[in-house]
Protein backbone atom coordinates (compact mmCIF):
# COMPACT_ATOMS: atom_id res chain seq x y z
CA UNK A 1 0.00 0.00 0.00
CA UNK A 2 0.58 3.75 -0.45
CA UNK A 3 0.63 4.90 2.80
CA UNK A 4 2.90 1.64 3.97
CA UNK A 5 5.56 2.96 1.73
CA UNK A 6 5.07 6.39 2.59
CA UNK A 7 5.50 5.23 6.68
CA UNK A 8 8.33 3.31 5.88
CA UNK A 9 10.32 6.23 4.25
CA UNK A 10 9.00 8.40 7.49
CA UNK A 11 10.41 5.46 9.85
CA UNK A 12 13.91 5.88 7.89
CA UNK A 13 14.19 9.63 7.50
CA UNK A 14 12.69 10.45 10.78
CA UNK A 15 16.07 10.89 12.53
CA UNK A 16 17.22 12.66 9.74
CA UNK A 17 13.80 15.13 9.41
CA UNK A 18 14.15 15.67 13.06
CA UNK A 19 17.85 16.94 12.95
CA UNK A 20 17.13 18.98 9.87
CA UNK A 21 14.03 20.59 11.26
CA UNK A 22 15.53 21.54 14.68
CA UNK A 23 18.36 23.55 12.63
CA UNK A 24 15.27 25.45 11.11
CA UNK A 25 12.16 25.00 12.79
CA UNK A 26 11.12 23.80 15.76
CA UNK A 27 12.51 19.92 14.94
CA UNK A 28 8.66 18.25 15.48
CA UNK A 29 8.26 17.78 11.64
CA UNK A 30 9.96 14.04 12.02
CA UNK A 31 7.42 13.08 14.47
CA UNK A 32 4.57 14.83 13.09
CA UNK A 33 5.20 13.03 9.54
CA UNK A 34 5.77 9.57 11.11
CA UNK A 35 3.33 10.03 14.08
CA UNK A 36 0.51 10.89 11.44
CA UNK A 37 1.14 8.12 8.51
CA UNK A 38 1.23 5.51 12.08
CA UNK A 39 -1.68 6.29 12.39
CA UNK A 40 -3.20 6.25 9.04
CA UNK A 41 -1.98 2.58 8.32
CA UNK A 42 -3.46 1.26 11.47
CA UNK A 43 -6.47 2.61 10.75
CA UNK A 44 -6.30 1.74 7.07
CA UNK A 45 -8.40 -1.83 6.19
CA UNK A 46 -5.83 -4.62 4.75
CA UNK A 47 -7.83 -4.07 1.45
CA UNK A 48 -8.24 -0.32 0.82
CA UNK A 49 -7.60 1.15 -2.45
CA UNK A 50 -5.47 4.11 -3.85
CA UNK A 51 -8.73 6.22 -3.06
CA UNK A 52 -9.49 4.54 0.62
CA UNK A 53 -5.66 5.44 1.85
CA UNK A 54 -6.04 9.23 0.43
CA UNK A 55 -9.36 9.52 2.30
CA UNK A 56 -8.01 7.85 5.32
CA UNK A 57 -4.98 9.97 5.66
CA UNK A 58 -6.43 13.47 4.72
CA UNK A 59 -8.89 12.80 7.63
CA UNK A 60 -6.26 11.86 9.87
CA UNK A 61 -3.62 14.60 9.03
CA UNK A 62 -6.35 16.95 9.26
CA UNK A 63 -7.96 15.95 12.89
CA UNK A 64 -5.10 14.42 14.59
CA UNK A 65 -1.54 15.83 13.43
CA UNK A 66 0.31 18.57 15.05
CA UNK A 67 2.06 21.31 13.83
CA UNK A 68 1.34 23.78 11.27
CA UNK A 69 2.48 21.31 8.29
CA UNK A 70 0.48 18.18 9.34
CA UNK A 71 -3.26 19.45 9.09
CA UNK A 72 -1.58 21.17 5.67
CA UNK A 73 -0.58 17.87 4.50
CA UNK A 74 -3.87 16.66 5.39
CA UNK A 75 -5.20 19.36 3.18
CA UNK A 76 -3.10 18.25 0.13
CA UNK A 77 -4.38 14.26 0.36
CA UNK A 78 -7.75 15.30 1.22
CA UNK A 79 -7.51 16.98 -2.51
CA UNK A 80 -6.15 13.57 -3.67
CA UNK A 81 -8.86 11.62 -2.61
CA UNK A 82 -11.75 14.18 -4.04
CA UNK A 83 -10.03 14.10 -7.46
CA UNK A 84 -9.68 9.76 -7.37
CA UNK A 85 -13.50 9.42 -5.87
CA UNK A 86 -14.67 11.68 -8.53
CA UNK A 87 -12.40 10.73 -11.70
CA UNK A 88 -11.19 7.23 -10.41
CA UNK A 89 -7.65 5.87 -10.02
CA UNK A 90 -5.69 7.55 -12.88
CA UNK A 91 -2.23 9.44 -13.08
CA UNK A 92 -4.28 12.51 -14.50
CA UNK A 93 -6.63 12.39 -11.46
CA UNK A 94 -3.54 12.01 -8.97
CA UNK A 95 -1.91 14.73 -10.95
CA UNK A 96 -5.15 17.15 -10.84
CA UNK A 97 -5.75 16.60 -7.22
CA UNK A 98 -2.30 17.09 -6.34
CA UNK A 99 -2.85 20.56 -8.32
CA UNK A 100 -5.71 21.34 -6.18
CA UNK A 101 -4.26 20.41 -2.67
CA UNK A 102 -1.33 22.87 -3.61
CA UNK A 103 -3.70 25.42 -4.11
CA UNK A 104 -5.84 24.40 -1.16
CA UNK A 105 -1.98 24.10 0.68
CA UNK A 106 -0.64 28.15 -0.87
CA UNK A 107 -4.48 29.45 -0.40
CA UNK A 108 -4.42 28.76 3.34
CA UNK A 109 -0.67 28.94 4.16
CA UNK A 110 -0.32 32.18 2.01
CA UNK A 111 3.41 30.83 0.99
CA UNK A 112 4.76 31.21 -2.58
CA UNK A 113 7.19 29.66 -4.21
CA UNK A 114 10.48 30.78 -2.54
CA UNK A 115 9.11 31.08 1.10
CA UNK A 116 11.15 27.83 1.98
CA UNK A 117 8.03 25.43 2.71
CA UNK A 118 6.58 22.50 1.01
CA UNK A 119 5.29 24.59 -1.43
CA UNK A 120 8.86 24.61 -2.97
CA UNK A 121 8.43 20.86 -3.87
CA UNK A 122 5.24 20.91 -4.68
CA UNK A 123 4.58 23.87 -7.14
CA UNK A 124 7.54 22.86 -9.18
CA UNK A 125 6.93 18.48 -9.08
CA UNK A 126 3.54 20.02 -10.50
CA UNK A 127 5.12 22.01 -13.73
CA UNK A 128 7.27 18.47 -14.27
CA UNK A 129 4.41 16.82 -14.07
CA UNK A 130 2.43 18.71 -17.08
CA UNK A 131 5.34 18.00 -19.29
CA UNK A 132 5.75 14.62 -18.24
CA UNK A 133 2.81 12.73 -20.17
CA UNK A 134 0.69 10.28 -19.21
CA UNK A 135 1.01 7.42 -17.71
CA UNK A 136 4.14 9.37 -15.46
CA UNK A 137 6.87 8.55 -15.18
CA UNK A 138 6.97 8.43 -11.68
CA UNK A 139 10.60 7.60 -10.78
CA UNK A 140 11.59 10.58 -12.71
CA UNK A 141 9.20 12.68 -10.98
CA UNK A 142 10.14 11.47 -7.44
CA UNK A 143 14.36 12.47 -8.46
CA UNK A 144 12.88 16.15 -9.80
CA UNK A 145 11.10 16.42 -6.44
CA UNK A 146 14.17 15.35 -4.35
CA UNK A 147 15.76 17.59 -6.23
CA UNK A 148 13.64 20.35 -5.65
CA UNK A 149 13.48 20.30 -1.70
CA UNK A 150 17.12 19.85 -1.44
CA UNK A 151 16.61 23.13 -3.53
CA UNK A 152 15.52 24.49 -0.14
CA UNK A 153 18.51 24.65 1.40
CA UNK A 154 19.82 28.04 -0.40
CA UNK A 155 16.32 29.56 0.69
CA UNK A 156 15.84 31.66 3.23
CA UNK A 157 12.81 31.27 5.68
CA UNK A 158 10.09 33.69 5.43
CA UNK A 159 6.92 31.65 6.73
CA UNK A 160 6.50 29.93 9.96
CA UNK A 161 8.52 29.26 12.81
CA UNK A 162 11.31 28.82 10.62
CA UNK A 163 10.62 32.70 9.71
CA UNK A 164 12.59 33.26 13.36
CA UNK A 165 15.97 31.75 12.86
CA UNK A 166 16.21 34.12 9.14
CA UNK A 167 19.55 33.31 7.60
CA UNK A 168 20.66 31.04 10.00
CA UNK A 169 18.60 28.07 8.13
CA UNK A 170 20.80 28.62 4.98
CA UNK A 171 22.49 25.30 4.15
CA UNK A 172 19.93 22.80 5.23
CA UNK A 173 16.48 21.93 3.12
CA UNK A 174 12.84 22.54 4.65
CA UNK A 175 11.86 19.29 6.60
CA UNK A 176 8.57 19.84 5.22
CA UNK A 177 10.19 20.45 1.38
CA UNK A 178 11.93 16.51 2.40
CA UNK A 179 8.86 15.41 3.50
CA UNK A 180 6.79 15.74 0.39
CA UNK A 181 9.82 14.47 -1.37
CA UNK A 182 9.49 11.36 0.71
CA UNK A 183 5.50 11.35 -0.95
CA UNK A 184 6.70 11.22 -4.03
CA UNK A 185 9.33 8.53 -3.87
CA UNK A 186 6.26 6.21 -2.32
CA UNK A 187 4.38 7.00 -5.48
CA UNK A 188 7.46 6.03 -7.34
CA UNK A 189 8.35 3.10 -5.55
CA UNK A 190 4.72 1.38 -6.59
CA UNK A 191 6.02 0.80 -9.70
CA UNK A 192 9.88 0.57 -9.36
CA UNK A 193 12.55 0.15 -7.02
CA UNK A 194 14.32 3.38 -6.34
CA UNK A 195 17.31 4.31 -3.99
CA UNK A 196 16.42 5.82 -0.77
CA UNK A 197 17.78 9.42 -0.40
CA UNK A 198 20.97 8.75 1.04
CA UNK A 199 21.29 12.06 3.48
CA UNK A 200 17.81 11.04 4.77
CA UNK A 201 19.23 7.21 5.63
CA UNK A 202 20.41 7.72 9.31
CA UNK A 203 21.86 4.94 10.88
CA UNK A 204 21.28 6.48 14.23
CA UNK A 205 17.72 7.14 15.90
CA UNK A 206 18.69 10.70 17.84
CA UNK A 207 16.48 11.02 20.56
CA UNK A 208 12.59 11.94 19.62
CA UNK A 209 12.51 15.80 20.00
CA UNK A 210 10.22 17.77 22.94
CA UNK A 211 6.90 17.36 23.05
CA UNK A 212 5.26 18.14 19.14
CA UNK A 213 3.94 21.68 19.47
CA UNK A 214 0.45 22.90 18.79
CA UNK A 215 -0.30 24.46 15.46
CA UNK A 216 -0.07 27.36 17.09
CA UNK A 217 2.33 28.47 18.86
CA UNK A 218 2.34 30.90 15.74
CA UNK A 219 -0.55 33.02 17.09
CA UNK A 220 1.82 35.17 19.33
CA UNK B 1 7.86 36.23 42.33
CA UNK B 2 3.70 35.92 42.00
CA UNK B 3 3.01 32.36 41.27
CA UNK B 4 -0.41 31.60 39.79
CA UNK B 5 -3.03 29.73 41.34
CA UNK B 6 -3.13 26.79 39.27
CA UNK B 7 -2.33 23.26 39.66
CA UNK B 8 0.29 23.02 36.80
CA UNK B 9 -0.18 19.09 37.07
CA UNK B 10 -3.43 19.18 35.22
CA UNK B 11 -4.60 20.89 31.97
CA UNK B 12 -5.57 24.07 33.68
CA UNK B 13 -6.76 25.65 30.18
CA UNK B 14 -9.78 22.55 29.85
CA UNK B 15 -10.43 22.66 33.89
CA UNK B 16 -11.06 26.43 33.53
CA UNK B 17 -13.30 25.83 30.46
CA UNK B 18 -15.23 23.40 32.20
CA UNK B 19 -15.83 26.13 35.41
CA UNK B 20 -16.97 28.67 32.97
CA UNK B 21 -19.28 26.46 31.31
CA UNK B 22 -20.65 25.43 34.26
CA UNK B 23 -21.19 29.05 36.01
CA UNK B 24 -22.40 30.06 32.88
CA UNK B 25 -25.26 26.99 32.03
CA UNK B 26 -27.71 28.83 31.44
CA UNK B 27 -25.95 30.48 28.38
CA UNK B 28 -23.23 28.10 26.56
CA UNK B 29 -23.25 24.61 26.45
CA UNK B 30 -19.09 22.85 26.35
CA UNK B 31 -18.47 20.62 23.70
CA UNK B 32 -15.78 17.85 24.52
CA UNK B 33 -13.40 16.69 21.79
CA UNK B 34 -12.93 18.59 20.00
CA UNK B 35 -13.30 21.61 23.05
CA UNK B 36 -15.76 24.31 22.00
CA UNK B 37 -18.13 26.49 23.46
CA UNK B 38 -21.88 26.76 22.34
CA UNK B 39 -24.41 29.42 22.16
CA UNK B 40 -27.37 27.35 23.76
CA UNK B 41 -29.69 30.18 22.36
CA UNK B 42 -29.50 31.60 18.92
CA UNK B 43 -32.23 34.10 17.42
CA UNK B 44 -34.50 32.59 15.33
CA UNK B 45 -34.29 34.75 12.10
CA UNK B 46 -30.54 34.36 12.62
CA UNK B 47 -29.01 32.22 9.00
CA UNK B 48 -25.50 32.49 9.58
CA UNK B 49 -23.23 31.00 12.41
CA UNK B 50 -20.79 32.81 13.88
CA UNK B 51 -17.72 31.60 15.34
CA UNK B 52 -14.42 33.00 17.09
CA UNK B 53 -11.51 31.58 18.74
CA UNK B 54 -7.74 31.70 20.09
CA UNK B 55 -5.25 31.61 22.15
CA UNK B 56 -6.52 31.02 25.72
CA UNK B 57 -5.37 33.77 28.07
CA UNK B 58 -7.76 36.06 27.03
CA UNK B 59 -10.34 35.47 29.07
CA UNK B 60 -13.38 36.82 28.59
CA UNK B 61 -12.55 36.86 24.93
CA UNK B 62 -14.03 34.70 22.72
CA UNK B 63 -15.62 32.31 25.11
CA UNK B 64 -17.44 35.19 27.52
CA UNK B 65 -18.81 36.53 24.40
CA UNK B 66 -21.50 33.11 22.97
CA UNK B 67 -24.83 33.65 23.75
CA UNK B 68 -27.63 35.07 22.59
CA UNK B 69 -26.60 38.26 20.34
CA UNK B 70 -22.97 37.59 20.09
CA UNK B 71 -21.01 34.49 18.95
CA UNK B 72 -22.47 31.25 18.03
CA UNK B 73 -19.52 29.21 19.35
CA UNK B 74 -16.17 29.52 20.65
CA UNK B 75 -12.96 27.95 19.79
CA UNK B 76 -10.20 27.72 22.68
CA UNK B 77 -6.22 27.01 21.87
CA UNK B 78 -4.29 26.67 24.81
CA UNK B 79 -2.52 29.66 26.29
CA UNK B 80 -1.51 32.12 23.50
CA UNK B 81 -1.73 29.30 21.32
CA UNK B 82 -4.29 29.24 18.37
CA UNK B 83 -7.05 26.43 18.09
CA UNK B 84 -6.45 22.92 16.50
CA UNK B 85 -8.63 22.92 12.69
CA UNK B 86 -10.77 20.18 14.03
CA UNK B 87 -11.61 22.23 17.11
CA UNK B 88 -12.67 25.11 14.72
CA UNK B 89 -14.33 23.04 11.97
CA UNK B 90 -16.31 20.63 14.47
CA UNK B 91 -17.55 24.10 16.25
CA UNK B 92 -18.72 25.50 12.57
CA UNK B 93 -20.04 22.45 11.78
CA UNK B 94 -22.38 22.57 15.06
CA UNK B 95 -23.27 26.04 14.71
CA UNK B 96 -23.50 26.71 10.81
CA UNK B 97 -26.96 28.24 9.87
CA UNK B 98 -28.65 27.79 6.31
CA UNK B 99 -26.33 30.41 4.67
CA UNK B 100 -23.09 29.18 6.54
CA UNK B 101 -20.76 30.46 8.45
CA UNK B 102 -18.73 33.02 9.40
CA UNK B 103 -15.34 33.05 10.89
CA UNK B 104 -13.90 36.22 13.45
CA UNK B 105 -10.00 36.02 13.11
CA UNK B 106 -7.76 37.68 14.98
CA UNK B 107 -4.56 38.64 12.28
CA UNK B 108 -2.05 36.08 14.07
CA UNK B 109 -0.40 33.42 11.35
CA UNK B 110 -1.46 30.49 13.31
CA UNK B 111 -4.90 31.57 13.77
CA UNK B 112 -4.96 32.57 9.88
CA UNK B 113 -3.89 28.71 9.57
CA UNK B 114 -5.98 27.15 11.33
CA UNK B 115 -9.25 28.87 10.82
CA UNK B 116 -8.32 28.24 6.86
CA UNK B 117 -7.63 24.58 7.06
CA UNK B 118 -11.14 24.69 9.24
CA UNK B 119 -12.23 26.71 6.00
CA UNK B 120 -10.92 24.47 3.51
CA UNK B 121 -12.79 21.42 5.31
CA UNK B 122 -15.92 23.06 5.53
CA UNK B 123 -15.80 24.34 1.95
CA UNK B 124 -15.31 20.33 1.03
CA UNK B 125 -18.19 19.60 2.84
CA UNK B 126 -20.69 21.78 1.10
CA UNK B 127 -20.65 24.50 3.78
CA UNK B 128 -20.40 28.30 2.77
CA UNK B 129 -17.85 29.73 4.85
CA UNK B 130 -16.42 33.03 5.33
CA UNK B 131 -13.85 35.15 7.02
CA UNK B 132 -14.04 38.74 8.88
CA UNK B 133 -10.31 39.56 9.46
CA UNK B 134 -9.43 41.59 13.01
CA UNK B 135 -6.33 43.73 12.80
CA UNK B 136 -6.76 46.38 15.02
CA UNK B 137 -3.59 47.07 16.96
CA UNK B 138 -1.62 50.44 15.62
CA UNK B 139 1.90 49.67 17.48
CA UNK B 140 2.27 46.85 14.52
CA UNK B 141 1.28 48.86 11.60
CA UNK B 142 4.86 49.88 10.59
CA UNK B 143 6.49 46.63 10.89
CA UNK B 144 8.14 45.94 8.04
CA UNK B 145 7.19 42.16 7.77
CA UNK B 146 4.61 40.65 6.16
CA UNK B 147 2.09 39.63 8.73
CA UNK B 148 -0.04 43.59 9.38
CA UNK B 149 -1.21 44.70 12.28
CA UNK B 150 -2.46 42.23 15.01
CA UNK B 151 -5.93 41.58 16.10
CA UNK B 152 -6.75 42.68 19.86
CA UNK B 153 -9.83 44.23 21.88
CA UNK B 154 -11.26 45.66 18.84
CA UNK B 155 -12.60 41.59 17.83
CA UNK B 156 -14.92 42.45 20.41
CA UNK B 157 -16.92 45.41 18.81
CA UNK B 158 -16.85 43.23 15.26
CA UNK B 159 -18.42 40.09 17.45
CA UNK B 160 -21.24 42.48 18.87
CA UNK B 161 -21.92 44.65 15.89
CA UNK B 162 -21.88 41.04 13.75
CA UNK B 163 -24.25 39.55 16.08
CA UNK B 164 -26.86 42.08 16.14
CA UNK B 165 -26.82 41.74 12.38
CA UNK B 166 -26.93 38.44 12.48
CA UNK B 167 -30.30 38.51 14.36
CA UNK B 168 -31.88 40.62 11.91
CA UNK B 169 -30.93 37.90 9.37
CA UNK B 170 -28.19 39.63 7.65
CA UNK B 171 -26.96 36.80 4.98
CA UNK B 172 -23.20 35.36 5.10
CA UNK B 173 -22.19 37.87 2.13
CA UNK B 174 -23.70 41.34 4.23
CA UNK B 175 -22.00 39.91 7.57
CA UNK B 176 -18.86 39.57 5.66
CA UNK B 177 -18.87 43.00 3.78
CA UNK B 178 -19.76 44.83 7.30
CA UNK B 179 -17.03 42.84 9.47
CA UNK B 180 -14.50 44.15 6.61
CA UNK B 181 -15.89 47.80 7.30
CA UNK B 182 -15.79 47.42 11.16
CA UNK B 183 -12.23 45.62 11.10
CA UNK B 184 -10.95 48.89 8.97
CA UNK B 185 -12.68 51.61 11.02
CA UNK B 186 -11.67 49.76 14.48
CA UNK B 187 -7.91 50.67 16.09
CA UNK B 188 -6.18 50.46 18.96
CA UNK B 189 -3.35 50.52 21.39
CA UNK B 190 -2.04 49.67 24.48
CA UNK B 191 0.45 49.76 26.77
CA UNK B 192 1.88 47.87 30.01
CA UNK B 193 4.22 48.90 33.29
CA UNK B 194 4.42 45.18 34.03
CA UNK B 195 4.64 41.97 31.78
CA UNK B 196 2.46 38.68 32.81
CA UNK B 197 2.84 35.80 35.02
CA UNK B 198 4.56 33.08 33.07
CA UNK B 199 2.18 30.08 34.16
CA UNK B 200 4.88 27.94 33.60
CA UNK B 201 7.27 29.41 35.31
CA UNK B 202 5.69 32.26 37.54
CA UNK B 203 8.32 34.34 36.55
CA UNK B 204 7.38 37.39 34.69
CA UNK B 205 7.89 37.34 30.93
CA UNK B 206 9.88 40.45 30.33
CA UNK B 207 11.88 42.63 32.85
CA UNK B 208 10.78 46.92 32.71
CA UNK B 209 12.69 49.16 34.39
CA UNK B 210 11.44 51.57 36.92
CA UNK B 211 9.44 54.56 35.48
CA UNK B 212 9.40 53.12 32.35
CA UNK B 213 6.44 51.60 30.61
CA UNK B 214 5.76 49.42 27.46
CA UNK B 215 3.90 51.34 24.53
CA UNK B 216 2.29 49.42 21.78
CA UNK B 217 2.47 46.23 23.65
CA UNK B 218 0.11 43.08 22.70
CA UNK B 219 -1.60 40.50 24.24
CA UNK B 220 1.04 37.63 24.42
CA UNK B 221 3.64 38.71 26.47
CA UNK B 222 5.62 40.01 23.64
CA UNK B 223 7.70 43.13 24.20
CA UNK B 224 6.62 46.47 22.43
CA UNK B 225 8.52 47.91 20.08
CA UNK B 226 9.45 50.67 22.27
CA UNK B 227 9.87 51.58 25.85
CA UNK B 228 9.12 54.82 27.02
CA UNK B 229 9.83 57.35 30.04
CA UNK B 230 5.79 56.94 32.12
CA UNK B 231 4.46 60.02 31.38
CA UNK B 232 1.25 60.88 34.30
CA UNK B 233 -2.08 59.31 33.08
CA UNK B 234 -3.82 62.17 31.35
CA UNK B 235 -0.80 62.79 29.08
CA UNK B 236 -0.41 59.02 28.05
CA UNK B 237 -4.20 58.82 27.80
CA UNK B 238 -4.29 61.79 25.42
CA UNK B 239 -1.19 60.32 23.08
CA UNK B 240 -3.29 56.77 22.77
CA UNK B 241 -6.34 58.64 21.92
CA UNK B 242 -4.20 60.75 19.34
CA UNK B 243 -2.60 57.74 17.72
CA UNK B 244 -5.37 55.61 17.49
CA UNK B 245 -7.43 58.65 16.05
CA UNK B 246 -4.95 59.48 13.31
CA UNK B 247 -5.61 56.20 12.01
CA UNK B 248 -9.62 56.24 11.91
CA UNK B 249 -11.18 57.89 9.03
CA UNK B 250 -13.11 61.28 10.63
CA UNK B 251 -16.52 60.92 12.66
CA UNK B 252 -18.15 63.13 15.28
CA UNK B 253 -19.13 59.78 17.24
CA UNK B 254 -17.51 56.73 18.80
CA UNK B 255 -17.64 53.57 20.23
CA UNK B 256 -14.87 52.64 22.65
CA UNK B 257 -13.10 50.56 24.78
CA UNK B 258 -10.66 50.54 27.55
CA UNK B 259 -9.81 47.10 28.08
CA UNK B 260 -7.95 45.88 31.26
CA UNK B 261 -4.68 43.41 30.23
CA UNK B 262 -5.37 41.19 33.15
CA UNK B 263 -3.84 43.08 36.56
CA UNK B 264 -5.84 46.61 36.30
CA UNK B 265 -8.14 47.63 38.64
CA UNK B 266 -11.45 48.94 37.60
CA UNK B 267 -10.90 52.15 39.17
CA UNK B 268 -7.59 52.84 37.01
CA UNK B 269 -9.69 51.62 33.48
CA UNK B 270 -12.34 53.86 34.92
CA UNK B 271 -9.81 56.64 34.98
CA UNK B 272 -8.90 55.57 31.88
CA UNK B 273 -12.00 56.12 30.25
CA UNK B 274 -12.77 59.03 31.42
CA UNK B 275 -9.57 60.50 30.17
CA UNK B 276 -10.47 58.72 26.68
CA UNK B 277 -13.64 60.59 26.86
CA UNK B 278 -12.24 63.71 27.51
CA UNK B 279 -9.75 63.30 24.95
CA UNK B 280 -11.88 62.51 21.90
CA UNK B 281 -14.57 65.63 23.23
CA UNK B 282 -11.43 67.87 22.63
CA UNK B 283 -12.04 66.39 19.04
CA UNK B 284 -15.32 66.73 18.71
CA UNK B 285 -15.66 63.02 18.92
CA UNK B 286 -18.48 62.10 21.58
CA UNK B 287 -18.63 58.34 23.09
CA UNK B 288 -22.07 56.57 21.41
CA UNK B 289 -20.92 53.32 22.81
CA UNK B 290 -19.00 52.14 25.39
CA UNK B 291 -17.23 48.93 27.29
CA UNK B 292 -14.96 49.64 30.44
CA UNK B 293 -13.51 46.27 31.86
CA UNK B 294 -10.87 43.10 31.63
CA UNK B 295 -12.43 41.59 28.21
CA UNK B 296 -8.98 40.67 26.37
CA UNK B 297 -6.32 40.22 28.72
CA UNK B 298 -2.82 38.61 28.45
CA UNK B 299 -2.43 36.92 31.21
CA UNK B 300 -2.12 38.93 34.62
CA UNK B 301 -0.35 41.87 32.75
CA UNK B 302 -0.64 45.13 34.04
CA UNK B 303 -1.70 47.62 31.31
CA UNK B 304 -4.59 48.36 29.19
CA UNK B 305 -5.53 49.11 25.92
CA UNK B 306 -8.11 51.88 23.99
CA UNK B 307 -9.95 50.86 20.94
CA UNK B 308 -12.04 53.58 19.17
CA UNK B 309 -14.38 52.82 16.47
CA UNK B 310 -16.00 54.99 14.43
CA UNK B 311 -19.35 53.82 13.20
CA UNK B 312 -21.58 54.61 10.45
CA UNK B 313 -24.94 55.42 11.18
CA UNK B 314 -26.52 52.25 11.80
CA UNK B 315 -23.68 50.74 13.63
CA UNK B 316 -24.70 52.55 16.76
CA UNK B 317 -28.42 50.58 16.68
CA UNK B 318 -26.60 47.30 16.35
CA UNK B 319 -23.91 47.76 19.41
CA UNK B 320 -27.14 48.61 21.59
CA UNK B 321 -29.20 45.56 20.08
CA UNK B 322 -29.63 42.87 22.91
CA UNK B 323 -27.50 40.64 23.79
CA UNK B 324 -26.82 37.97 26.79
CA UNK B 325 -23.20 36.70 27.12
CA UNK B 326 -21.55 35.71 29.96
CA UNK B 327 -19.27 39.21 29.08
CA UNK B 328 -21.70 41.33 27.99
CA UNK B 329 -25.17 41.96 28.19
CA UNK B 330 -27.45 44.01 26.74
Amino acid sequence: MLMSTYLEAAETAHAALTRIDQAAGDGDFGDNLRGGLRGVVAALPADAGLTTEFTVAGTYFLDEVGGTSGPLIGLLLQNVAVSLGRDGETDAALVAGLEAGTAAIQRVGEAVVGDRTMVDTLAPTLDDLRTSGDPVDWAAIAGRALEHARATASLSPRMGRASYVGDRALGVPDAGAMGIALLFWALASRSSSLAFPSELASPSEPASSSEPASSSELEA
Amino acid sequence: MAEPFLDSSSDYVDRALAGFALDHRDIVDLHDNPAFVRAKATAPGRRVGLVSGGGSGHEPMHAGFVGAGMLDAAVPGKVFASPHNRQIYEASRAVAGPDGVLHIVKNYTGDRINFGIAAERLAHDGIPVARVLVDDDVATESEKTATGRRGTAATIVVEKLLGAAADRGDDLDSLAKLGSLVASASRSVAVASLAHTSPVTGELAFPLPEGEIEYGVGIHGERAAQSIARPPLPALVSRMTTEVLGKLPAGDRAIVLVNGLGGTTSIELYNVFALVAEALHGRGVEVAGSLVGTLSPALDMKGFSITVTIPADDWIGLWDAPARTAALRK
